[in-house]
């Protein structure tokens, strides 16, 4: 079966972000439908819009929620919720019937929201042109969207420049330059394990979670079984024995360790930004050093709005996405909160314009392959990181083993 | 007053009369007032029921009403029923209805992939995602128009036409309609512009066919309206999806999917599902080990029971042997250690059970006392480690718990007749035989119940193994359950609430549920059996 993300989008994407810095002959057809939605604001008096967002994201979008309310009187509720928990408050609120209109989340929900039945297409019409091609392309699912994007957000190494000089090449040249702190390097793993951090480390052996077909959609076949595989699972246990990685390194220590200069290296993503602005450190975006001789190539992530298929004014919704969310102002104000580069094209350009670490972050989604978002995701992802961290913490004692076993599992569970 | 004669008995004497009209005028205005807000909000769920068509509800809340006016403003035999009455709705509608909707859960499929309520849902949707408008088509300004109650789609071409068509009338131009700036149609001669206001939903469903292309329909596209094609046909009296450009037929099939002649479930084409009755499937599922859940279903019902009668043991007998000590006029200072035993009873369980968490975790207090030692007492996942986890599982529910029985046990020891206790020592019954044949059934008498239900709340205890280990540490990467794993938590897992699961399967929860209900209703009743037996013995 194919699937509708086309990695190439995100090379092609990013190569175009960097390129319109330096050439702003580049089309912004998208910024001028604001301007004439604005003038012809329909009028919504009574309708009320109810929206699911997170905390951090909230001003943002509450901003952009007065503005459509001063223009077209209909009313937006902004509830906050917690992130980790949305999509599953979503489903079970869909099934009840009180879904909000609009929910915030990530692409790769899309799979498990549409076998659910409870999000509805959004055609993005002539503003399609205006995002970057991998944010749509991962918000499409059998050539329809169902989403606005608004970011697209990957990990990459971020360096301490007080505690390491130079970007390390491969993985063992990190571990070096790390040796006189009291962590090598702040990687997440946690008692379930993090597969989404692990990929680049794994994709440097050769081996991606699903195979591509010719036009970069992701096929329903796991590639990341055989040699390149068990490699990464070899080098995983030894790097789990040298104690290199660690299963009781979770988020939270990660961070702390970083921020406390226990170590130069922290592999992270946008969101850590803030934080670590906050503690006042230098730092350097950097690509994630290879430890197989591949290229580390990091999920790539886009973070969009959906509308719920149970919502009761569909029109208004995508009304208040398409011309007052995705406007620069919004989508500079959303970049600004969590650092992830803008989806909107013309948006992008600023952030890139003035920051070297979104710059770094992009340079690094050059390398990025779009996380798969096919249902079946969440299966693999429980299977994927268990069996991680039961390598790393030494209790699987043959870890080529240990990896096919995992495949077995979750063939068997594609396959009901 | 009009109403207080309503509400007089018919008594005969005119001396009663007076007395009754007196005492009830206070009581009556009170509850006139109660009534009054208790109609008001029924009548305004009613009214809300109405609104969103849930007839149920609207059926249910006007017997709810009627029954409650009844009841309060008549007096003839329904002086028990206002006393019941309250209990018994609020029975009804917080446990009698969940415990029906969890029964009928338990022999659907309900879970991730089937969520709608129906095949024609699901059509509807397979239908919505089909329908894309043409690749490089264009777009239209929209509105949604009325004529005679019949509701139509008017866009407005480029060069300012209008044209309004729906599901039965193809497309056509409506002369003499006007457009303001941005496209915005304003008013189409012979139609009435409808508010998106009043027409909400609709607006999205709405297409109509374009008259010389076949296959070919308008329909709304987020804000615009665009050429749109979609090859899906839906006969809702086969219960079929045709393709046209394929030609090929996907049936419904009774296990809540699309499929095709020669489409495989697993790799089939539409992946929205609906909800159908699976009969026992459930049950047979949860029990038999071929399935993902069934093979662990014996040893987590093991690892249960374990757990609830362990619990409760060891707490009985710590807190009793406390209580027995503490309660010896010897001890100096009883008050003050009575005051610090029960601590651990003054914190919420699931707050003592995160700081347990963390002391016990691999670089946590408990390790650092043991001087430096690196054992991850809760999540371990070797055989060894399954035990340790269970271990200390079970020395923090002793922890939490042994005050409560300490509590309890002081109470009945107090509360012994002493009578019983001098007599014995005059007989020249020794401390140890005393305990033995006295204070000892007697005590058990007391606290039986209570053990009972302790049983029955610990075989339950959700909080305790979610806080502490969420039943892990698992029995292997690819397992769905963990060694401390309950079966009311392992059911949580199921139903994939709290996330992780590889597929949320609230059908085969549901029946888990029902199954544990069982399980504690028989063990109470045979409990409370047992108890009685016991007091007759004495």
């Amino acid at each position: 079966m194919r699937r509708s993300i086309v990695s190439l989008g995100v090379a092609a994407a990013v190569v175009a972000l960097s390129a319109c810095t330096s050439t702003p002959a580049a089309p912004t057809s998208g910024a001028t439908s604001t301007a004439a939605a604005t003038s012809t604001a329909a009028d919504y008096t009574g309708i009320t819009l109810t929206m699911w967002v997170d905390q951090d994201r909230f001003k943002a979008v509450d901003a952009a929620a007065k503005q459509f309310t001063e223009a077209t009187h209909a009313k937006v509720t902004l509830v906050t919720k917690d992130a980790g928990k949305m999509r599953d408050e979503f489903t079970a609120a869909s099934d009840a019937g009180t879904a909000p209109d609009i929910l915030l989340g990530a692409h790769d929900w899309l799979g498990g929201l549409l076998q659910n039945g409870s999000v509805s297409p959004v055609p993005l019409g002539d503003k399609a042109s205006a995002f970057a091609k991998v944010a749509v392309d991962a918000f499409t699912y059998g050539g329809q969207t169902y989403g606005v994007p608004y970011a697209i957000e990957n990990i990459a190494l971020i360096r301490n420049t007080k505690l390491a000089s130079s970007a390390p090449a491969t993985w063992d040249d990190m571990i070096a330059a790390s040796k006189d702190s009291k962590v090598p390097v702040a990687l997440q793993v946690s008692e379930n394990g993090d597969a989404y951090h692990m990929y680049p480390m794994q994709t440097s052996f050769g081996a991606k979670v699903f195979a591509q077909d010719a036009s970069g959609s992701y096929t329903s076949d796991i590639a990341m079984g055989g040699d390149p595989g068990h490699k990464f699972a070899e080098w995983l246990g030894a790097q789990g024995k040298a104690r290199n990685i660690s299963v009781s390194m979770d988020g939270d220590k990660a961070k702390s360790a970083f921020l406390n200069g226990q170590t130069p290296f922290y592999i992270t993503g946008p969101w850590s930004i803030a934080d670590i602005k906050k503690a006042g450190l230098d730092i350097s975006v950097d690509p994630i050093p290879s430890a197989g001789g591949e290229t580390a190539a990091p999920f790539s992530g886009v973070q969009g709005f959906y509308i719920s298929a149970k919502s009761a004014n569909p029109i208004v919704a995508a009304d208040f996405l398409l011309n007052y969310i995705a406007t620069d102002e919004v989508q500079t104000q959303l970049y600004k909160v969590g650092n992830r580069t803008p989806a909107l094209t013309s948006a992008a350009e600023k952030a890139l314009a003035d920051d070297p670490i979104t710059k770094g972050f992009a340079a690094v989604a050059a390398q990025a392959v779009p996380m798969p978002s096919i249902p079946e995701m969440n299966a693999v992802w429980t299977y994927w990181g268990k069996t991680q961290v039961e390598i790393i913490s030494g209790k699987a004692t043959d870890p080529a083993k240990a990896w096919d076993d995992m495949i077995a599992a979750i063939e068997k569970d594609l396959k009901k | 007053m009009a109403a207080s004669e309503l509400t007089q008995p018919p008594g005969p004497a005119p001396s009663a009369k007076a007395w009754n009209s007196k005492t009830f005028s206070v009581g009556f205005v009170v509850k006139l007032l109660l009534m009054c807000l208790v109609n008001a909000f029924g009548i305004y769920i009613v009214y809300a029921a109405f609104a969103n068509e849930s007839w149920w509800i609207l059926a249910g809340m006007v017997v709810i009403l009627l029954a409650l006016n009844y009841t309060y403003f008549t007096n003839r035999h329904t002086l028990p029923a206002k006393y019941m009455l309250p209990g018994v709705i609020f029975l009804l509608v917080f446990q009698v209805f969940a415990v029906f909707f969890n029964g009928y859960i338990a022999f659907t499929n309900y879970g991730d992939g089937h969520r709608l309520g129906s095949a024609q849902e699901a059509a509807s949707f397979a239908l919505l995602q089909d329908t894309k408008c043409v690749p490089g088509g264009a777009y239209y300004p929209m509105a949604a128009v009325r004529q005679d109650g019949e509701i139509f789609i008017a866009i407005a071409k480029p060069d300012a036409t209008v044209w309004v068509g729906n599901e039965t009338h193809a497309m056509t131009a409506v002369p003499g309609a006007q457009v303001a700036a941005g496209g915005r149609i304003a008013a189409v001669p012979g139609y009435e512009v409808v508010p998106t206001a009043e027409i909400g939903q609709k607006l999205q469903g709405l297409k109509a066919p374009i008259a010389d292309q076949p296959g070919r329909v308008i329909q709304a596209a987020g804000v615009m309206a665009c050429d749109a094609a979609s090859s899906l046909v839906w006969d809702p009296v086969a219960q079929t999806i045709t393709d046209s450009s394929t030609s090929a037929v996907y049936h419904a099939t009774d296990q809540g999917f699309f499929l095709a002649d020669g489409e495989s479930a697993g790799s089939h084409r539409f992946r929205t599902g609906w909800q159908v009755y699976v009969g026992l499937d459930n049950f047979t599922s949860a029990f038999f080990s071929d399935s993902e859940y069934g093979q662990y279903f014996l040893s987590v019902t093991v690892w249960t029971f374990a757990f609830a009668f362990l619990s409760v043991f060891l707490t009985f007998i710590f807190g009793t042997f406390l209580a027995i000590v503490l309660n010896d006029e010897r001890v100096k200072g009883r008050k003050l250690y009575r005051t610090l035993l029960l601590l651990p009873y003054a914190f919420p369980s699931f707050l003592g059970a995160l700081v347990w968490r963390n002391m016990l975790n691999v670089d946590g207090f408990v390790n650092e006392v043991l001087g430096g030692l690196h054992i991850d007492w809760l999540q371990t996942q070797t055989e060894s480690g399954y035990w340790l986890a269970r271990g200390a599982l079970l020395l923090v529910q002793l922890w939490l718990g042994f005050p409560y029985m300490f509590l309890i046990s002081t109470g009945a020891l107090q509360s012994l007749p002493s009578d019983l206790k001098e007599a014995a020592r005059v007989d020249g019954a020794s401390p140890a035989k005393m305990w033995l044949h006295v204070t000892g059934p007697l005590l058990l008498i007391a606290t039986a119940p209570v053990l009972v239900a302790s049983f029955a709340f610990n075989f339950n205890n959700f909080t305790l193994i979610y806080m502490l280990t969420k039943g892990g540490p698992s029995f292997g990467a690819t397992e769905p359950v963990g060694a401390t794993d309950i079966l009311i938590s392992m059911v949580y897992r199921i139903s994939g609430v709290g996330g992780g699961a590889a597929r949320a399967d609230l059908g085969l929860a549901a029946a888990l549920s029902i199954i544990i209900f069982i399980i504690v209703a028989v063990i109470a009743i045979l409990g409370f059996r047992q108890t009685r037996k016991l007091e007759e013995m004495v």
